[in-house]
């Protein structure tokens, strides 16, 4: 659907909600073709495709928000009638605050999008098959994983002189390499242009760690230095970001409760939000509530100096919205970890006695409030000595807290990675990260 | 609608596919949030369009819009079409499907009142209910979390051998979390999600405000009163909630034939499961796991799965050994079974793929109390709320929650965070009595790509197991302050 059209449409929904009284209004709507080739054993199970448009609306009467959202285009104006009706019986959200005032001016992020990716859904399956054929080339036996490409536009119409717009594209690929069922490794590549996009190299080490995960042993439980791979560092530092929300930490149901300005990690750990970062799934030049969006450094150097808001949580915090929103809670975007000093054979040499970590996946907290967890170790996992690695482990899982995990981050690659993934749904730009005395479980029966 | 149904199913087979379905499915929900007291939101969403899925010899398609119109319908079906064409280049052996009854029939969930059509306002004033209660009771929760969501799920499934269902059934649930702090004792987690399909008249059964009083108590009491796990091996009592995620974790989702084919490889993963293990030892002769779409007012309820396969409960293990796996018309067709109607979808725009319903461990004879008297010294666990498992679903953790010292035979002082974590071969095989009353809880379960979240219920009765080591949290950190 063209542009013209997405923005008319907002705006007969922005006309609608103001003739019914409201205070203010923002329509967001989601236009996309999208596809998917998911694949197992070699072979593709299925490709997908979509084509689908949707509409969000939020509207505010007074101190109440209401907010709705339809697929049916058709429908735009009954959809605005539904939620002023609903908006007579919510009740008043003392937080709320009214729609920021545009128009704003927005600097568009740079390589957001890029027509060879939509071209390439005519050849998915030669992308698919150069993927599984750097992994077979590399060790593995067989193949499974997705690769998913396509174009969306983004369009914001606001009764307070919003009419913004972003296309963009992004493509992906996740390839689960196994030799043998129980070896395994992960490889990933996604960007928004097609030169970025490099399938064979997520093959190849997806490959490489299939195959030197066999002859798995088993390992004592207890305390290891780890090498986090940039799957899991972008797992683990994305749950960090998540827990410098506004409203997370507004609610108390962080581990960053009343830690603003406190020091919470080592002095070489420094997380970014990064919107604006060029050729990066999840980057953007407007948020929901039509504020430009910025690069916001949310641990500078290990101090909690930000947390990602949107108008609401800014002024419940009493600071300006980091263009983070979310009409109801302020989400983050892009992870960014500022690089460290260290190559990525250096960082394995300062392991005396350490585990390396390919992946990881099931995340869950025993207690959020204090960053209390545990994540299963995934894929190769693998004992180092000596800064070598020596052999494959099995049944680990990371059991600790995030607090501490920050606070013993002791080295960082040069190198950063774009990965991103079915378990990380934030994309993410992170090096190797090494943390000392990471505490590692197994089962005990 | 039909009439656009039979027109993508034509256009599949008109270009040539074997087999083509279409799916018309409307999920309406509304939902409402007090977060602290606060009201952050009211809101709903509405998704309604059509899929179409179709096979051809060695390829399978699917495409999704949200478009109404034949112009539309013909478009996706080109395109799935199309992919599946593409598709077979990377697949060597043609893709059958099992044999299945063509059912053409109609079945909606009658409720008393439809939990759509109930006002926000009186949704809201249920949660505001609860909250006052909250803060009536003299346990400090810095933060309380409530959302209450109601859903309609509407579809249409008609596939190129003739099947018509259509199915209409509604849902409540509701999700709390909340923090507990006691002072100089620090703070615990709770989560709680109840869900069933019917109507508002299943939510007002519930006794929400009843149930998240006693919970806060209860927790507020286990880090006031909480000590450490025992060191040595003891008995464990795991509480229905405990058995009900085991079984979803360790038996269910193993059991998905997908998975053990590999299909759900990268993301789900595999499964310890292999196709020659039916009929194999996996636990105690006491160890029974069913999984039954048909149980009524089940959050997981259904009676056609998305395939059109008429539903029944599957006998997943079976006196301790292997004995079904969840199977869909494509891969029970490897096995040359017959499909046990485990398609699911969770929307329009979602391709069917196995899911469990409603998986939970069969009751055996004992009373809880009876199975207290066995034990001389153990610990009861009744709540949870850490828990994974690898994605090969082997190696298992659960964080208890709620918890107490067993003494003989008498429940005893509360314990703080005992973490239990087994391989499943090592839980089941130790499962010693089983009791007799089955409790249910509500879930959303995840897997796919794009990740589709089903309803489900877990469940089962007390069970013990018997002479285990038990874990405990990682210690909590002290803060380093600046300067």
């Amino acid at each position: 659907m063209s542009v013209d059209y997405l923005k008319e449409l907002g705006n007969k929904a922005v006309k609608k909600a103001l003739s019914l009284g409201v205070n203010d209004v923002a329509v967001m709507i989601h236009s996309g073709r999208r596809y998917m080739a998911r694949f197992a054993n070699n072979q593709i199970t299925i490709i997908k495709h979509w084509n689908e448009t949707n509409i969000g609306i939020r509207i505010r009467v007074g101190k109440k928000i209401v907010v709705g959202s339809t697929l049916n285009i058709a429908e735009v104006e009954k959809t605005v009638e539904r939620l002023v009706s609903i908006a007579k019986y919510a009740r008043e959200n003392p937080l709320l605050t009214p729609l920021p005032e545009g128009p704003f001016k927005y600097t568009p992020v740079e390589k957001l999008y890029d027509k060879k990716v939509v071209e390439a859904s005519d050849k998915i399956d030669e992308l698919v098959e150069r993927a599984i054929s750097a992994a077979l080339e590399n060790g593995a036996e067989r193949c499974a994983g997705q690769l998913s490409l396509g174009e969306g536009t983004r369009v914001l119409v606001t009764s307070t002189g919003v009419e913004a717009s972003e296309q963009s594209t992004g493509i992906s690929i996740t390839v689960r390499a196994f030799a043998d069922s129980e070896y395994s490794g992960t490889g990933v590549s996604c960007s928004r242009t097609l030169s970025s996009f490099n399938p064979e190299k997520a093959g190849e080490k997806a490959g490489k760690i299939a195959r030197d995960s066999k002859n798995l042993r088993d390992i004592e439980p207890g305390k290891y230095d780890a090498v986090l791979d940039p799957l899991v560092a972008a797992d683990l530092l994305g749950h960090v970001l998540g827990a410098a929300t506004g409203l997370s930490v507004l609610m108390k149901s962080s581990f960053f409760t009343d830690k603003l300005g406190q020091k919470v990690g080592t002095d070489i750990v420094t997380i970014v939000d990064a919107s604006r970062e060029p050729d990066t799934l999840g980057a953007r030049s407007f948020d929901d509530e039509g504020i430009p969006t910025q690069n916001t450094v949310v641990i500078e150097k290990g101090v909690l100096k930000s947390l990602l808001h949107n108008t609401m949580t800014a002024k419940a915090f009493k600071t300006n919205s980091t263009g983070n929103a979310g009409w109801i809670a302020p989400a983050p975007t892009v992870l960014k970890v500022l690089p460290g000093d260290f190559n990525e054979e250096e960082l394995f040499r300062e392991v005396k006695k350490g585990i390396y970590i390919s992946n990881n996946w099931y995340t869950r907290f025993q207690n959020i409030r204090e960053g209390i967890f545990s994540t299963v170790c995934r894929d190769g996992v693998f004992y180092i000595e000596d800064g070598e690695i020596k052999y494959a482990v099995k049944g680990l899982r990371i059991a600790d807290s995030f607090l501490r995990l920050l606070n013993n981050i002791a080295a960082l690659s040069k190198k950063l990675y774009h990965v991103h993934w079915w378990e990380t749904p934030i994309p993410s730009w992170v090096p190797y990260v090494l943390v000392k005395e990471v505490n590692f479980t197994k089962t005990l029966f | 609608m039909e009439d656009l149904l039979e027109y993508a199913v034509s256009c599949a087979i008109e270009k040539g596919a074997k087999y083509a379905e279409a799916r018309y499915q409307v999920s309406l929900s509304d939902h409402v949030s007090l977060v602290n007291g606060v009201p952050l939101g009211v809101g709903f969403s509405s998704a309604a369009g059509i899929s179409v899925r179709v096979f051809t010899e060695r390829g399978v398609g699917f495409a999704a819009t949200n478009e109404m119109t034949r112009e539309s319908i013909r478009e996706i079906v080109e395109e799935a079409y199309k992919k599946a064409k593409v598709s077979e280049k990377l697949r060597k052996k043609p893709i059958n499907l099992t044999e299945e009854e063509a059912y053409r029939v109609s079945y909606i969930l009658h409720v008393k009142e439809n939990p759509v059509e109930i006002s926000l306002e009186e949704k809201l004033g249920e949660l505001g209910e609860i909250d006052k209660s909250l803060l009536e009771i003299k346990v400090q929760l810095p933060s309380r979390s409530l959302h209450l969501i109601t859903s309609l799920s509407e579809k249409i499934f008609h596939n190129s051998e003739g099947a018509m269902i259509y199915s209409k059934i509604p849902r409540v649930a509701l999700f709390a979390m909340f923090i507990v702090n006691v002072p100089g004792k620090g703070t615990a987690m709770r989560w709680i999600q109840l869900g069933e399909s019917g109507g508002w008249e299943n939510y007002k059964r519930w006794d929400v405000v009843k149930r998240a009083v006693e919970e806060v108590k209860t927790i507020a009491k286990v880090l006031e009163e909480g000590t450490a796990p025992p060191k040595e091996p003891v008995d464990v009592i795991l509480g229905p909630e405990l058995v009900g995620i085991i079984v979803h974790e360790s038996c269910g989702h193993p059991s998905e034939l997908d998975r053990i084919w590999g299909r759900e490889g990268a993301e789900a993963g595999e499964s310890y499961m292999k196709i020659d293990m039916l009929g194999k030892r996996i636990g105690s002769d006491k160890v029974t796991i069913i999984d039954d779409p048909t149980i009524p007012n089940s959050y997981g309820f259904y009676l056609f799965d998305d395939e059109g396969v008429k539903a029944r409960p599957r006998y997943l293990f079976k006196d301790g050994l292997i004995n079904e796996f969840l199977m869909n018309r494509e891969f029970a067709a490897l096995l040359n079974k017959k499909s046990n109607a485990a398609a699911r979808a969770s929307r329009f725009d979602r391709e069917p793929i196995v899911r469990m319903a409603n998986t939970y461990m069969a009751p055996g004879d004992l009373t809880f109390e009876e199975m207290l008297r066995e034990v001389k010294k153990g610990v009861y666990i009744k709540s949870f709320a850490e828990w994974n498992i690898c994605d090969r679903r082997w190696y298992q953790r659960y964080g208890g929650l709620e918890a107490y010292y067993i003494e003989n035979g008498e429940i005893k002082h509360p314990v703080r965070n005992p973490f239990i974590e087994f391989t499943t071969e090592g839980f089941y095989s130790k499962v010693e009595a089983v009791g007799k009353e089955v409790e249910f809880f509500a879930a959303t379960c995840g897997k796919g790509n794009p990740m589709q979240g089903v309803p489900v219920w877990i469940g089962g009765p007390h069970v013990l197991i018997r002479n285990v080591k038990l874990s405990v949290a990682p210690p909590k950190i002290s803060f380093t302050r600046p300067g």
